[in-house]
């Protein structure tokens, strides 16, 4: 009858392997993913703000005009949609060059005053 | 030097900034190599593992925000790890295909991803892993390899402390049986 196999005769090794450097190379893939989500989202920000500011403007506008018929807020879904769609559409090129254009922007930028 | 500590890691994180930047560089330092392998164990492909491992890292920085400390740092990593290898596993294979085929294609992919020099023990050791069903398999690993605590592996998995006993208790004994045969 064979023995009962014992687990330390394996214990934790594997026989797999990896290339050299790969760890390094993980690492800057990963930062450079979450670099590229980050100007992605930021963008998305940029993109929205108006369609934001535009709603806001439409509720308020209907609050002071009090006409229950108007649907302020219709579309707006739509619009956020439609820009998430434009924004997952893009290359990372495209993201970066527009990400730069947009932090420039004198009109755009976060640092406008 | 100071060991890094998941506290650090998390309170570098909770400043935001340039501050969760360099908790993410620092969690990537303590916990990249034991989640890659995590995922390798489950996927058996390097480059598959590779692939996972990037989408799990996105994932988990992402997430940071949002990260309350309900868990370790270090659960709640591997369960994004675990989540994205089963959902791997779903996409490539396919929800409806039958285990057996599933099983077959993975030891396929074993034996081409060890090569003539490997341990003819260790690889019939994955070899019997490939015969447990996903979730067991992940049980086992988690328990074997990680000798995660069955609380926090409940967590990982979503389930019962008791409900990961048994499944270790019978995936041990399986690959008992296989090995010894």
């Amino acid at each position: 009858m064979k023995p009962e196999f014992d687990f330390d005769m394996v214990g934790k090794r594997l026989p797999y392997s990896v290339p050299e450097g790969f760890f390094e190379a993980s690492s800057r893939r990963a930062l450079e993913a979450v670099e590229r989500h980050r100007r992605r989202r930021r963008l998305r920000t940029v993109l929205l703000a108006p369609v934001g500011i535009a709603a806001a403007a439409a509720v308020a506008l209907g609050l002071f005009l009090s006409t229950p018929d108007v649907n302020p807020v219709a579309g707006e879904a739509d619009q956020y949609t439609a820009i998430d769609r434009f924004v997952g559409s893009l290359s990372d090129q495209e993201v970066l060059e527009l990400d730069k254009a947009l932090s420039t922007d004198y009109f755009l930028s976060e640092n406008v005053f | 030097m100071t060991k890094v500590t998941d506290e650090h890691i998390l309170g570098l994180i909770s400043k935001g900034g340039a501050d969760l930047e360099h908790g993410y560089r620092l969690m990537m330092e303590c916990y990249q190599q034991r989640l890659y392998w995590h995922i390798r164990r489950i996927v058996v492909a390097h480059e598959d593992a590779e692939d996972v491992l990037q989408d799990s890292l996105v994932n988990i920085y992402r997430g940071l925000s949002r990260f309350r400390g309900q868990s370790s740092l270090y659960t709640w990593m591997f369960r994004i790890a675990t989540n994205e290898s089963l959902r791997f596993l779903r996409d490539r294979h396919g929800e409806n295909t039958p285990f057996e085929q599933v099983r077959e294609k993975l030891i396929g992919t074993l034996w081409q991803e060890t090569g003539p020099d490997s341990e003819e023990i260790l690889v019939r050791f994955q070899q019997a892993l490939l015969h447990l069903p996903n979730r067991q398999r992940v049980v086992f690993t988690l328990r074997y390899y990680e000798e995660m605590p069955y609380e926090e592996m409940a967590r990982v998995l979503d389930s019962t402390v008791e409900n990961m006993k048994t499944n270790y208790h019978y995936a041990s004994k399986k690959i008992k049986e296989l090995m010894t045969k």
